[in-house]
C-alpha cells in the first residue's frame, strides 16, 4: 500500500530545495519562512489548483428553494462550479451558465414570470450565490457539481493527505517554492520564483487538458 | 520487422546509479533528493501520459447516479457494464442526451435497461446513464497505477528511449536546489519530457500552453535573474556567456514572434 502524500511529505520536498534542514516543515531556522506560512502558501496553492483545472469534483446540492426565490446560495466549500442541474424533487433539468445580457435575451421577462429554470446568472450579488432565470414556480433545488475547498494543513505528525491526486504534487510544491522566493527579503529569488511560476502554469494548462482527455482516444 | 516497442526493467538501485552518474561526483544530492526527484518524475509521467494504469471494479448505487473512482481516471478510460461498453461523453453532452440523467434508473420507463453512457465528474468521479438500480460492478479499464520507488529492487517497466528522457528530467528537477544556472543547462531535459509526454497524449499538443512552448521555447527565463549555484542572492549574480548568449537568442526568437514571425 503506497502511503498518500501529506502536507508534512511536502513541506519536507520543499525544505531540501531551500536548504533548510528537512524535518518535514517543522523548523524553519534561517529565519526566512516560519511553517504557518508555508502552510498557508500550500492550502492557497492547493485550492487554486483545484479552482483552475476542475480535476477532483463533488456533488453539492443547495437548500430547498420556494417558488418565486431566484436566488440560491451554494453550499460553503464551493470554489468553482463545473455544471448546474435544476431538480423539481421528481425530474432533473441542466441549466445553462448566462449573463444577465443573455437571460434578457432569451427570455424579457424573466424577472417578473416564474418558470420552470433554463439557466442561472453567476455569482451576479454575491460570489457563492446564483441567480435562477426564471425564478422556479415550483419548490425544488440546485445540484451543483464543482471543485470545492481542499483539506486544511495542520503540519502535525499525523500528516494530512492532500487532495489533490498524488500525481499532482509536484506542481503544488513549484507553487509553495514560487510563494516562497517571491516573499520579498533576503529569500527573495527572481530566477527561481520564475521558473517555479512557469512549473505552476504548466500544471494547470496540462492538467486541464487532461479532462477532457479522458474521454477522448 | 517488428512494432512492438522494447521495454527495459529498471529497479530503483539502477535509477539511483543512473542519475548520480549524470551528476558530478561530489556529492551535493543526498540519497533522499534523488528518490524525491525520480518518483516525482514518475508521478509527473503518468499525470502527463497515463503510463502505468489498471483497471478496478467500482460499486454501483441504487441512490445516485454517481460512482467514486478509486484513484484518477486515465487517458482514454474505458468503462464497461457486464462486459458491455459504455460511451463516455462530456458531462455537458450528457446533459443534452439525457436532461433527465440525475433520476434515471436503468429498467424504468423511458430509459434503457442498462448503462449507456458514462461522464467523468473531474478526474475521481463519473455519472452514469441511466444509474444503476441496485449495487453492481462496473469495471472501469484506465486509473492511474503510478509506481513509487522506495528499495533498490523495486523496478518499472518502461522504454529505453523514455528511461532516458526521465534521467534528463530528474537531473533538471535536482537542478532546482543548486540554483537558476544549473537549471537553465538543464532545461534541455525538461523541453525533451513535455515533448515525450506530448508524443503519448496528443491533447497536450493542441493545448496553447504547448503552443507556446514549441514556439517561444520554454516560458523561463527570459527575464529572469541567473543566480549561480548555491547563491540565494540573484540579483548580484553574474550570467556566463553562453547562457547570455542563449538568452538573447531566446529573447529575439520571442521578438520575433510578437513582430508576426518576420
Amino acid at each position: 500500500m503506497i502511503p498518500p502524500i501529506t502536507d508534512r511529505r511536502l513541506l519536507d520536498a520543499v525544505q531540501r530545495v531551500v536548504l533548510e534542514p528537512a524535518d518535514f516543515g517543522a523548523a524553519w531556522p534561517s529565519g526566512l519562512w516560519t511553517t504557518a506560512e508555508v502552510l498557508a502558501y500550500l492550502s492557497q496553492r492547493q485550492d487554486r489548483f483545484l479552482k483552475e483545472t476542475l480535476a477532483v469534483c463533488a456533488h453539492l446540492q443547495t437548500a430547498l428553494l420556494v417558488p418565486g426565490d431566484g436566488t440560491a446560495d451554494i453550499p460553503a466549500p464551493w470554489l468553482a462550479t463545473l455544471s448546474v442541474m435544476w431538480d423539481s424533487g421528481t425530474a432533473g433539468r441542466p441549466l445553462l451558465p448566462l449573463t444577465r445580457r443573455e437571460a434578457d435575451l432569451l427570455q424579457p421577462d424573466w424577472q417578473q414570470t416564474p418558470g420552470s429554470p433554463l439557466g442561472y446568472i453567476p455569482e451576479e450579488y454575491a460570489t457563492r450565490q446564483v441567480t435562477l432565470v426564471p425564478a422556479p414556480d415550483l419548490p425544488g433545488f440546485l445540484h451543483v457539481f464543482a471543485a470545492v475547498v481542499g483539506q486544511t494543513f495542520t503540519g502535525l505528525d499525523t500528516g494530512v493527505a492532500i487532495t489533490v491526486p498524488d500525481e499532482c504534487a509536484p506542481y503544488l510544491g513549484y507553487g509553495v517554492l514560487a510563494d516562497m522566493f517571491g516573499k520579498q527579503g533576503r529569500g527573495y529569488d527572481e530566477g527561481r520564483r520564475a521558473y517555479c511560476e512557469a512549473r505552476w502554469d504548466e500544471g494547470v494548462a496540462l492538467t486541464q487538458a487532461l479532462l477532457k482527455a479522458v474521454v477522448i482516444s | 520487422m517488428s512494432y512492438t516497442q522494447p521495454v527495459v526493467t529498471a529497479t530503483f538501485a539502477e535509477l539511483q546509479a543512473l542519475v548520480r552518474g549524470r551528476l558530478e561526483s561530489v556529492p551535493y544530492w543526498t540519497d533522499t533528493d534523488i528518490q524525491q526527484a525520480i518518483n516525482d518524475a514518475l508521478r509527473l509521467w503518468s499525470w502527463l501520459t497515463s503510463y502505468w494504469r489498471k483497471r478496478v471494479n467500482v460499486a454501483t448505487s441504487s441512490s445516485t447516479p454517481l460512482v467514486v473512482v478509486p484513484g484518477t481516471l486515465a487517458q482514454s478510460t474505458a468503462i464497461t457494464w457486464a462486459r458491455e461498453p459504455l460511451v463516455g461523453v462530456a458531462l455537458a453532452e450528457l446533459a443534452l442526451l439525457a436532461p433527465d440523467w440525475w433520476y434515471a434508473r436503468m429498467g424504468t420507463a423511458r430509459h434503457p435497461s442498462r448503462p449507456l453512457f458514462w461522464a467523468p465528474v473531474g478526474l475521481s468521479l463519473l455519472a452514469l446513464y441511466p444509474g444503476a438500480d441496485a449495487v453492481y460492478q462496473l469495471e472501469v479499464d484506465g486509473v492511474r497505477e503510478t509506481p513509487v520507488l522506495f528499495n533498490g529492487g523495486d523496478a518499472i517497466d518502461i522504454g529505453p528511449e523514455e528511461l532516458d528522457t526521465l534521467l534528463g528530467y530528474v537531473v533538471h528537477s535536482l537542478a532546482l536546489k543548486p540554483g537558476s544556472a544549473l537549471l537553465t543547462r538543464t532545461l534541455p531535459g525538461l523541453e525533451a519530457f513535455v515533448r515525450a509526454a506530448a508524443t503519448r497524449n496528443p491533447l497536450i499538443r493542441q493545448t496553447r500552453w504547448y503552443s507556446t512552448v514549441v514556439k517561444e521555447g520554454y516560458p523561463w527565463p527570459q527575464t529572469a535573474n541567473l543566480a549561480e549555484p548555491g547563491s540565494s542572492g540573484p540579483n548580484t549574480s553574474r550570467q556566463d556567456g553562453a547562457e547570455d548568449a542563449a538568452g538573447a537568442a531566446r529573447v529575439a526568437r520571442v521578438a520575433r514572434v510578437a513582430e508576426g514571425g518576420r
